[in-house]
């Protein structure tokens, strides 16, 4: 996926999953890196994009960076959140304080990916998990979950969480 | 498809190199010490989140960018890229291996 096909993907997901799930899209950071040396070849691009729930005050953060390899560009980190906010201005810059739920592609003291289940110092890692593969949760699947847990159902349960 | 406002500013390098010096500050370590402690599991700097993400990004970003940089600039002289060696002494200037060692042979030149 180029930098062209990434735009229609994230036109995509806010035409699919926008207001038919009562989420109200802001304007997406979608942020490309050029090579300094040719100043035309794009190397990857960074999206931060934030979508407040129009029915109460929580909202999904969806951070991506993409980086240019030989032959294609891969998804390097992301992170996605859902939780509550304060604010809506600068929604997408917002450190959060508090969550319901949040995919972290980071990996702390070498254990692998992370997903947090209702609060910020529940962290549930990679190596805890049979299933799913956190490294390949994607956009759309986790506005899929979300909704799932807005239903009522538990992260575990929504994001099908088995463990060891 | 209908249209779709996005914000495309790019992210320059110089964006990159200040973001990454930010956090740098911030949190009083450098990034390579930082996210080579991280990923071996000895990192005892407790980073927000957001701010783990964000200086991440950054700083591969920054590292792509002085990677090509260095792969252009190679190509273009022919020469491998020499690190820059900075003298403790005031009013001597900074050079190259490269340099030192071709000032070296001037001075010898000029002794003979």
């Amino acid at each position: 996926m180029d930098y062209d096909e990434y735009k229609n993907f994230v036109r995509g997901v806010k035409k699919d999953y926008g207001k038919s799930l009562g989420i109200g899209w802001l304007v997406p950071s979608l942020r490309p890196v050029y090579d300094v040396a040719s100043k035309q070849e794009c190397i990857g691009w960074r999206l931060k994009w934030a979508g407040p729930f129009v029915a109460d005050e929580n909202y999904v953060c969806v951070r991506e960076d993409w980086a240019g390899t030989p032959g294609a560009y891969i998804r390097r980190y992301f992170s996605y959140h859902y939780g509550p906010y304060h604010r809506l201005e600068g929604l997408e810059d917002a450190k959060w304080k508090a969550v319901v739920v949040r995919i972290d592609a980071r990996s702390y003291n070498g254990r692998g990916f992370h997903i947090h289940d209702g609060r910020k110092d529940r962290r549930i890692h990679q190596d805890e998990l049979s299933s799913p593969d956190l490294s390949q949760s994607g956009m759309v699947d986790f506005i899929e979950r979300v909704t799932e847990v807005r239903k009522g159902q538990s992260v575990t349960d929504a994001f099908e969480l088995r463990f060891k | 498809m209908d249209s779709m406002e996005f914000n495309e500013q790019p992210l320059t390098y110089a964006e990159a190199v200040e973001q990454v010096s930010k956090f740098e500050r911030m949190y009083k370590i450098t990034s390579e010490e930082f996210f080579a402690s991280l990923d071996k599991g000895t990192s005892g700097v407790d980073v927000h989140p957001d701010d783990l993400y964000e200086w991440r990004s950054y700083f591969a970003f920054k590292s792509d960018l002085d990677a090509r940089l260095a792969t252009a600039l190679r190509e273009e002289s022919g020469e491998p890229i020499q690190e820059v060696v900075y003298s403790q002494n005031p009013g001597i200037h900074a050079r190259t291996k490269v340099q030192a060692v071709q000032a070296a042979n001037n001075n010898l030149a000029l002794a003979a």
